[in-house]
């Protein structure tokens, strides 16, 4: 069982990634600290960045860099369109995926 | 959503800040080890960082965090292997959901190139050889091999002329041979090329090993055959002093091959150390 909901959360990291930037740039730590907020899906950072990072190179996301107060400058991830377009693939996707199991589930005897 | 801007902690002691880039470093070993770009293990390790000192200011407020407060937030972070599950995981996976129009890795195309080219080199040396070896008969190019000579006044006959100085065998040269003789230089460029063009392509393109290959084969090829020139060198003003010709062949021809093996290992090691790692 936990390694069946390890491979799940694993398989949407990059949906709820690109979704936690749906509405507003974040930077990588501000990023993980949304995502870790949610209930039920815990992620750490050597998902999360590595994965920053694909979608960067993959111009999904785009980055700004800003100061930080702490250490090196922060990179602040921003959706670009393409990225949108993604996700919103990947959202109904997802959608028709949820409502397929939650039919299968409801009618399960 | 923006975290809380809490002043920056004092510069970390040498201690402190010593462990925290060790710790920095092992990640980037790995991700360098995983075939990372440069340019990713730099985003990852800044992010990192980052996170990391944030965490420690939001600890200790405004006072510089101690070794032990570092070493005990690390103990809760990712241990460095972690980022090598997660390269391969997230390399293997170039989406979580797959669309149609995404391409697969392919074959570095320099490398396949320069596998072409080596085989074109083997045929060309091929038919080089043959065609200095063959000779064609005189009564093939010529009507008549035996010609009267009117300036020394008697009937000379013809030497046979080799196939390369035939009409044909210099075309066979030209199209087949050349290109294939300056294969050394080409297979080797290739080679290192498609290195570069494999390393910088994230998984998106495969095949280093036959890269590492074609940098590698003509270059020990050529060490090889020299080193086995100047031991023969050697070998032959030896003899002419030694009475012990056979015995100082045998000394002669381990030490060569213990040489021929050494050089071509570190060699090998070398390039694929290079190979292995992103630069």
């Amino acid at each position: 069982m936990k390694s069946w909901s390890a491979q799940l959360r694993k398989g949407l990291v990059e949906l709820a990634v690109l979704a936690a930037l749906r509405n507003e740039e974040a930077y990588g730590y501000q990023l993980l600290q949304k995502l870790n907020a949610l209930p039920a899906f815990s992620l750490t950072e050597s998902t999360v960045y590595p994965l920053l990072a694909r979608l960067t190179k993959d111009e999904l996301v785009s980055v700004r860099v800003g100061p930080s107060p702490h250490g090196p400058p922060r990179r602040y991830y921003q959706l670009t369109t393409a990225g949108q377009q993604h996700l919103d693939e990947m959202k109904t996707h997802w959608q028709q995926l949820t409502k397929s199991f939650d039919d299968l589930l409801e009618n399960a005897p | 959503m923006n975290a809380p801007d809490t002043p920056a902690p004092t510069d970390l002691d040498f201690e402190t800040r010593a462990r925290l880039e060790q710790h920095l470093d092992a990640v980037e070993d790995v991700l360098r080890r995983y075939q990372q770009p440069r340019s990713t293990r730099n985003a990852i390790v800044d992010e990192l960082e980052n996170q990391i000192r944030e965490s420690l200011a939001e600890r200790v407020q405004d006072r510089a965090p101690t070794l032990d407060e570092l070493n005990t937030l690390l103990t809760e972070m990712d241990p460095p292997e972690a980022y090598a599950r997660n390269s391969i995981d997230l390399a293997s996976l170039p989406s979580t959901f797959s669309f149609p129009g995404e391409d697969p890795p392919r074959f570095n195309r320099a490398t396949a190139a320069g596998l072409i080219w080596i085989g074109w080199w083997a045929l060309a040396s091929m038919f080089l050889m043959t065609l200095i070896a063959i000779e064609v008969a005189p009564e093939v190019t010529s009507p008549n091999p035996n010609v009267y000579n009117p300036h020394i006044n008697r009937v000379v006959e013809m030497q046979a002329t080799h196939a390369y100085q035939t009409w044909w065998g210099v075309l066979i040269i030209i199209f087949l041979c050349i290109p294939g003789l300056i294969a050394p230089v080409a297979t080797t460029i290739l080679g290192w090329l498609g290195i570069t063009q494999i390393q910088q392509s994230a998984d998106e393109q495969y095949g280093i090993g036959f890269a590492a290959f074609n940098a590698t084969f003509f270059p020990l090829l050529l060490t090889n055959a020299a080193t086995l020139v100047l031991v023969g060198g050697i070998f032959t003003s030896m003899v002419q002093r030694s009475d012990t010709a056979l015995l100082t062949l045998i000394i002669i021809s381990l030490l060569t091959l213990a040489l021929l093996v050494t050089i071509d290992r570190i060699a090998i090691r070398r390039v694929w150390n290079y190979a292995a790692r992103l630069s």
